[in-house]
């Protein structure tokens, strides 16, 4: 499959001087399609990487390429944040307009796209976030979860391939919290999008195809989530934690138990406990 | 012994008497026993942050009262201050309100503001600092050369600094990292274990609040939907659902097992209980 965001060796430091290394020579490659979620405690350099996803921030060394486009070179920049679109935690500072759909719009028509495209966008992009019944309302009637989606939507019209977000939820409650993350998956599935999700939330990370596990700036762990939750320990000692379903098998199998750490979901982890029972 | 908090018929209206009117509480009847740690759970806009502003004065009730340590609140509003002390509310992302010069400043300006003596603020400083978790080197720090975690623990010990019998905390684990949570809900147990003191704890993490509280009162559309021990809050899954909230997913496993026709007692809602369950299932055994 193609690769849609490959860095190499990249450093990054917000100090001149580099005294501090926020990234230290992290080579990572995403192939398009990909959901991949972005584990870390808090100063792992999660979000310092996500924002040289668009060009945000710029290598200090080492380098990032979008769709094989280098972000040191300023004249791609547009090109650049077309492709790989950003969402912040807040809701309430990305929207810029007094209506939903005009909020929407603001990007397309900044790409000086005529009337009938931008239309045909906004609509497009509202109903892939199931917004298409609001597009008229004031986004400050919205939920949290229902402004999280509009700010998406407004990234979606765009056209992007990839969709960075940098913990979308962690100010929803847990209806818009499920809100978000269905409407991340139908746009991978559905739409083919690349999605970096950076979390601090276990279970969002769980859905993903793949999880990347920062700690002080170096890649610790990279894997599928089974592969991920296993490492109970390593994620322990990173600051992290592991869903409860896995937390469960850990504690049981240190215990003596003969089960397997792999039963992620909660079907899964039942069916596993069910026959350790059954036995 | 004289309740914390005592509610009585409370009913809040936003914007009353036009086209915008909302109830955000209706008609509610609640109390809390002094040295009771209870969290408060809700979706958004269900009322929680409207409820908790009442118990330091912030919101005045449309209709109903609200006594706090026996006196109500509204008796003579010149004095409502009193309960800011009182009452201590650490909002959501408190480290966004962090204002002062340096650390040291910024916690001693609740206690400052309470007209204490000097000495007195510096002992409050120091306490506060050690109940968070937070090295006493920082105090001559500026708030903003810490980083995200030890902001959120400064913000925290300057409302801990003024000693208020009731604590009450809005989602003060939002955007932390699983270790930096855990961290703050145990300095919070410690406050509220050593000063006797009444916790109220407003989360959306329901794994938070099932290791922490000893009750759990559910609000939905303004109005209480369930109140009890996190036992008998999480025994009613599809309630929960009915109001946008969940149970913690190890009670969900045990759901599950039940559903496959195992013999669990579904009422578990923390690893440590269900490993506790599974064991002497096995006949302790494992």
């Amino acid at each position: 499959m193609r690769e849609i965001i490959k860095t190499e060796q990249l450093r990054f430091s917000y100090q001149s001087p580099e005294t501090v290394l926020a990234l230290k020579d992290l080579s990572i490659t995403i192939p398009e399609g990909q959901f991949v979620a972005v584990l870390g405690h808090n100063g792992s350099g999660k979000s310092t990487l996500a924002k040289h996803m668009n060009a945000i921030l710029l290598p200090s060394g080492g380098a990032c390429y979008i769709a094989g486009m280098d972000t040191r070179d300023k004249s791609l920049i547009y090109d650049i944040r077309r492709t790989a679109g950003m969402v912040f935690q807040n809701p309430d500072n990305q929207i810029v307009a007094t209506v939903v759909e005009e909020d929407v719009a603001f990007a397309p028509e900044n790409m000086g796209l005529p009337q009938k495209e931008i239309r045909r966008r906004v609509d497009e992009a509202l109903l892939s976030v199931g917004m298409q019944d609001y597009k008229q309302s004031a986004p400050y009637h919205l939920s949290g979860g229902q402004k999280q989606r509009v700010a998406i939507a407004g990234v979606i019209a765009m056209r992007p391939r990839c969709i960075i977000l940098d913990e979308p939820t962690a100010m929803l409650d847990p209806i818009g919290r499920d809100e978000i993350l269905s409407t991340i998956k139908s746009l991978n599935k559905n739409h083919g999008i690349t999605i970096i999700l950076i979390t601090h939330n276990m279970n969002e990370a769980a859905e993903a195809d793949r999880i990347l596990v920062l700690s002080k700036g170096s890649l610790l762990i990279d894997g599928t989530p089974k592969e991920v939750f296993e490492n109970v320990e390593t994620m322990k000692s990173a600051g992290l934690s592991v869903p409860q379903t896995v937390e469960l098998l850990y504690e049981l199998k240190k215990l003596g138990c003969p089960v397997s750490l792999d039963g992620l979901r909660v079907n899964e982890c039942a069916d596993i406990l069910y026959r350790f029972l059954e036995a | 012994m004289v309740k914390s908090i005592e509610v009585k018929n409370l009913t809040h209206v936003y914007s009353a008497g036009t086209p915008f009117e909302t109830t955000a509480l209706s008609d509610i009847s609640f109390s809390v026993e002094k040295g009771e740690f209870v969290g408060i759970i809700g979706h958004t806009g269900s009322g929680k942050s409207t409820l908790i502003q009442h118990f330091n004065g912030l919101k005045k009730p449309t209709s109903g009262t609200v006594m706090i340590e026996g006196e109500d609140v509204w008796a003579n509003p010149r004095d409502v201050k009193k309960f800011r002390f009182r009452a201590g509310m650490v909002f959501q992302y408190p480290e966004y309100q962090l204002f002062e010069e340096t650390v040291f400043l910024d916690i001693a300006f609740g206690p400052k503001n309470m007209g204490l003596k000097q000495s007195e603020i510096e002992e409050r400083v120091l306490e506060a600092v050690e109940f968070v978790g937070l090295s006493p080197d920082i105090l001559e720090k500026s708030p903003f050369d810490l980083s995200g975690g030890q902001k959120r623990r400064a913000a925290i010990a300057g409302v801990i600094a003024m000693r208020p019998g009731i604590l009450i905390l809005d989602e003060p684990t939002a955007g932390l990292d699983p270790r930096g949570r855990d961290d703050i809900l145990l300095h919070i147990s410690e406050y509220h274990k050593k000063m006797n003191a009444t916790v109220l704890l407003v989360t959306h993490s329901m794994e938070d609040i099932a290791k922490t509280v000893n009750r759990i009162t559910v609000l939905s559309r303004g109005k209480i939907l369930t109140d009890g021990t996190p036992k008998e809050v999480f025994s009613e899954p599809e309630l929960l659902k009915s109001a946008g909230l969940s149970v913690p997913q190890v009670t969900r496993v045990f759901l599950r097992l039940r559903e496959l026709g195992a013999p669990v007692d579904t009422t578990v809602y923390t690893v440590e209980q269900a490993v506790k369950q599974l064991s002497a299932l096995r006949g302790g055994k494992v």
